[in-house]
């Protein structure tokens, strides 16, 4: 594994042979490895849909169907690649579709547990101020940039990866992420700027 | 502020300032509970099987159901063919007249002699 593709601080990367192991026990009928796989991959999985979705119960709902259909279509997942971009590419998947089928209505307001629990109220009240914003930043940019920008920023995949999930080319994915990072880095430099 | 992010927009890394406050944005907690949700909706769902397996669970009904309607078209055709009474020797028979040579040749026990066999194909 390339060493762009490991996340800071965020979810370890898989090694391969482990994920066709579970994979195959899974097929073969194992459901405990089958939960291992989704207890792996269910904050990534519910991050990308959220970038998508906005809405965290919408979210959580497109995570869930992708999971499911994952589990239907796993005789078509091939072993000898990994595992992480098959899975959130069914992920974007699940997430665009339920974004085109739903009414057009406005992004609910951050709940305030996202911001973090247990931190002291004028912390607690930056960090809203500054997710409020970075939401709104992320509204402004289109879905295939924000998926672009937090699998390569959050989730630590590579730009190839990406290009895999997207369909798209890799040089796409590169100027996709250079986009949505120039807006999201004006907005936190401003917002440091004013701390 | 730049070299705090990680250098230009087109930086080949991972930005740890953008990327912690989007995971911070959009984490929403509780993995475990959405987990068990997860586990819970697919212990109803099947397991997959290979494309293979899932093309021979069609067939195999598919055959079951070709075999069954070759017996009934079989049967009907029967029906139609040979009247009350009649065996299928003599229906057989009825079928090749008027000409004398093909019921010659139906109603023979023995092996059926080359000329006449050429008969039933010269003759009209």
């Amino acid at each position: 594994m390339a060493l762009e593709s490991q996340p800071p601080g965020g979810v370890p990367r898989i090694g391969l042979g482990d994920e066709a192991e579970l994979v195959a026990r899974t097929l073969a009928g194992d459901r405990a490895a089958f939960g291992t796989l989704v207890e792996r991959y269910a904050g990534q999985a519910r991050r990308v849909a959220r970038a998508v979705l906005g809405d965290p119960d919408d979210a959580d709902d497109a995570a869930q169907d992708a999971f499911l259909s994952a589990l239907l279509k796993l005789a078509q997942y091939d072993p000898r690649r990994p595992f992480g971009p098959w899975l959130m590419r069914i992920v974007a998947n699940s997430a665009t579709d339920r974004r085109r089928r739903r009414a057009v209505r406005r992004t609910d307001p951050l709940e305030p547990g996202l911001v973090g629990g247990g931190t002291r109220p004028d912390i607690a009240a930056e960090r809203a101020a500054l997710g409020e914003r970075l939401r709104s930043a992320l509204d402004e940019l289109t879905p295939r940039r924000r998926l672009a920008v937090v699998l390569f920023d959050v989730e630590g995949y590579s730009h190839a990866e990406i290009a895999q999930v997207l369909r798209i080319p890799e040089g796409t994915v590169r100027s996709e992420v250079f986009h949505a990072r120039r807006r999201l880095r004006a907005l936190l430099a401003d917002w440091k700027e004013a701390e | 502020m730049k070299e705090k992010m990680g250098g230009t927009p087109f930086d080949h890394r991972p930005d740890p300032l953008v990327g912690e406050a989007l995971r911070r944005m959009l984490t929403t907690g509780d993995d475990g509970g959405f987990a068990a949700r997860v586990l819970a909706a697919a212990a109803a769902a099947p397991v997959a099987r290979s494309p293979f397996d899932i093309l021979a669970g069609w067939a195999r009904p598919g055959i079951a159901a070709a075999i069954v309607a070759a017996i009934l078209g079989g049967w009907a055709v029967g029906r139609t063919l040979i009247a009350p009474g009649e065996t299928l020797d003599d229906a057989i028979v009825t079928a090749l007249v008027p000409s004398p040579v093909t019921a010659a040749l139906a109603s023979n026990e023995g092996p059926p002699d080359g000329s006449v066999a050429f008969a039933t194909v010269v003759e009209p």
